[in-house]
């Protein structure tokens, strides 16, 4: 073997992918040429110190903490986007139901309309047949508990975990 | 790949936040480095950085075999690296800035210098296949695939890219006799 062919194949031969039958060929005009054993030494030489210029490569400051940001913000974007997916598909799977039972739906709303029309009715007849200030203590008294009612709701509500449950 | 490494995946798949961190912090360099030489550009490598650990916190949930995770994780790297690469137009290679960080010693830290204002002297193909190798250990024909090029493209690149090195190293007066050519 001549020095210009083993030099051609010293690249492969450093990285374990010369063929073996040329493996051989190639030692042994390396244990006779000095200048060739040279050049597969500096190889090596600069296969290390290219691993060791990577190697020193820092990491800018924060870096870590940034990337840890911004996964945990996309992570809470992609889990609100499922939230509304889910109950978009919650709502679709419970349509069909919904239009089967609505006969029985409209007999309670229908029932809720009339007791609740009665109720108001019964509630003004006797409002406007007792004395002026205790009618207006009483229509007072009675939408403070409506906002009160209507507060309770909302803090009640507030407490279900709704994102955990749809996600 | 030690125990703790494994572990570490493990509890990261099985949706472990804490241990997401960890991975985070243990993986960064790593990821960066590779991204800073393949991209050579430090606010790039930065967002690529982000973007292959978002890839990772979403797709590790589907790696059923732990064993398999370093291979995993370098195709993955390797792919990111690529993929933004073919996108990115080409531009004049950027120089690396100094780091924070110095090598052992004056000498070493010259010669690592020189290599690394040498690689951004690369084509972007030699610079490609030449990182493939040295420093993501892939085998010839795993970079024929990856970069979807003949062996024989692959074997010549990788030659030139190490010629062209060699070349730099000899003629840089910075680091003449401290590093290759100290075995002259």
């Amino acid at each position: 073997m001549e020095c210009r062919d083993c030099l051609e194949l010293i690249s492969e031969y450093v990285d374990g992918e010369l063929p073996l039958k040329r493996v051989s060929d190639l030692e042994n005009h390396l244990e006779g040429c000095s200048a060739c054993r040279a050049s597969e030494r500096e190889l090596r030489e600069l296969r290390r110190e290219l691993r060791g210029a990577v190697e020193s490569l820092v990491p800018p400051r924060g870096l870590e903490e940034r990337i840890l940001r911004s996964l945990w913000v996309s992570e809470r974007k992609a889990r609100q986007v499922r939230t509304v997916w889910t109950a978009l598909l919650l709502a679709a799977l419970f349509c069909p139901f919904f239009l089967f039972l609505s006969p029985v739906f409209a007999m309670f709303l229908n029932l809720a309309y009339v007791s609740t029309d009665a109720l108001w009715r019964a509630g003004f007849t006797l409002l406007k047949s007792a004395p002026a200030p205790l009618s207006l203590s009483l229509g007072v008294a009675g939408l403070l508990v409506m906002g009160l009612g209507a507060y309770l709701v909302r803090r009640i509500l507030r407490d279900i975990p709704a994102n955990e449950v749809f996600s | 790949m030690t125990d703790k490494d494994l572990e570490i995946v493990l509890r990261c798949r099985s949706g472990d936040e804490e241990a997401f961190t960890d991975f985070v912090l243990h993986y960064t360099p790593y990821v960066y480095r590779t991204a800073v030489a393949f991209l050579h550009d430090r606010t790039e490598a930065e967002d690529l950085t982000q973007e292959i650990f978002l890839k990772v916190h979403r797709s590790l949930s589907q790696l059923h075999d732990l064993r398999t995770f370093p291979a995993w994780f370098k195709r993955l790297i390797t792919n990111a690296c690529l993929d933004h690469l073919k996108k990115k137009t080409p531009v004049p290679t950027a120089e690396f800035e100094l780091d924070r960080a110095a090598p052992s010693g004056p000498e070493q830290w010259e010669t690592r210098l020189v290599l690394r204002e040498a690689l951004a002297g690369l084509s972007l193909e030699q610079r490609q296949v030449l990182l493939l190798r040295e420093w993501q250990g892939y085998e010839y024909r795993e970079i024929a695939e990856l970069m979807g090029i003949p062996l024989g493209t692959v074997k010549s690149r990788l030659f030139s890219a190490r010629a062209h090195l060699k070349n730099v190293l000899e003629e840089e007066p910075r680091v003449r006799g401290t590093s290759t050519g100290r075995d002259r």
